[in-house]
């Protein structure tokens, strides 16, 4: 392989880094509030704050009740908050969703983790953050006061190559109006994906060695002129 | 002559390889009208809706990585 070659190959990371998940950290914040419909007694079915690469890409959506939009999405890692009396905040994969929700639900002799479902309004500020392999998120209801933090050792790259990032809701034989606003995201890449101290020489010798040609090609002219 | 053009050589290769790094991140407040909405979901700049009041539905809403 000729050292231009080289060269070209090692700074392919560089650009082919958007909407990769090779390197990929984040981390951000929204606001999540979930309200019941008039008199109802109770509010469902909640929603997701979801990364994944689902075949659909940008245009898929799960199921409805209390898969929240968000089960059935193929290569998924998300939040999910589920109302009704499920009352549950949990960090869930394609895989685990439903075993984790489960769990969640049953927690606290069954009344969930994350009273939701019959407050009249739940307002949800959520931070989160993928770093060094360690998905994790922080919730609090203003309304209830109740905070939470869950953290999920995952690697993104199991996903794919590439991942969406979103929101999903769902409502079944009871509904609710779910709104998220404020909603910020820092992503950065890993120094390792930048190229390093052998790649940034192989570009520098690349630009170098298009000056040194360059100059050469001057010479000659200047010659032939002389 | 051919040092002043190596000299310059040098510079803009230093140059290149110290912008480099800088490519990596990105932060921002996300408008979420910018997101692609599927099946009834809606939005404004600060408000995405993934719950109208209605039942039975599953709304999404998506944006590749930035």
């Amino acid at each position: 392989m000729s050292a231009t070659a080289t060269a070209l190959r090692r700074c392919q990371p560089l650009f082919r880094r958007h909407n990769a998940t090779e390197g990929l950290s984040f981390s951000g914040s929204f606001n999540l509030n979930l309200s019941r419909v008039g008199n109802n007694t109770m509010q469902a079915d909640g929603a997701s704050f979801i990364i994944q690469n689902d075949g659909a890409g940008v245009n898929a959506h799960g199921g409805e009740g209390g898969n929240i939009g968000a089960y059935y999405l193929a290569n998924a890692l998300g939040i999910g908050f589920q109302s009704w009396s499920n009352d549950a905040a949990f960090i869930f994969t394609t895989d685990t969703f439903r075993s984790v929700s489960e769990a969640t639900q049953n927690e606290n002799g069954g009344n969930g983790n994350f009273s939701l479902g019959a407050n009249p309004t739940n307002l949800i500020s959520v931070a989160f953050s993928y770093a060094n392999d360690v998905f994790s998120f922080t919730a609090t209801n203003a309304n209830t006061t109740q905070s939470i933090s869950k953290s999920l050792n995952f690697d993104l790259t199991d996903l794919g190559q590439k991942v969406f990032i979103g929101f999903t809701g769902g409502t079944g034989g009871f509904s609710a109006y779910q709104n998220i606003s404020d909603f910020k995201l820092e992503t950065s890449y890993a120094p390792t994906a930048v190229p390093g101290p052998e790649a940034g020489a192989g570009l520098g010798a690349l630009a170098m060695g298009g000056m040194a040609m360059w100059m050469v090609r001057r010479r000659k002219a200047d010659d032939q002129r002389a | 002559m051919t040092r002043k053009y190596l000299a310059t050589a040098m510079m803009a290769s230093a140059l290149f390889a110290a912008a480099l790094p800088l490519s990596g991140a990105y932060a921002a407040d996300i408008d979420l009208s910018t997101l692609q909405l599927n099946n009834g979901a809606t939005a404004t700049a600060n408000d995405l809706n993934v719950g109208n009041g209605d039942g039975f539905t599953s709304m999404s809403a998506f944006v590749p990585t930035p």
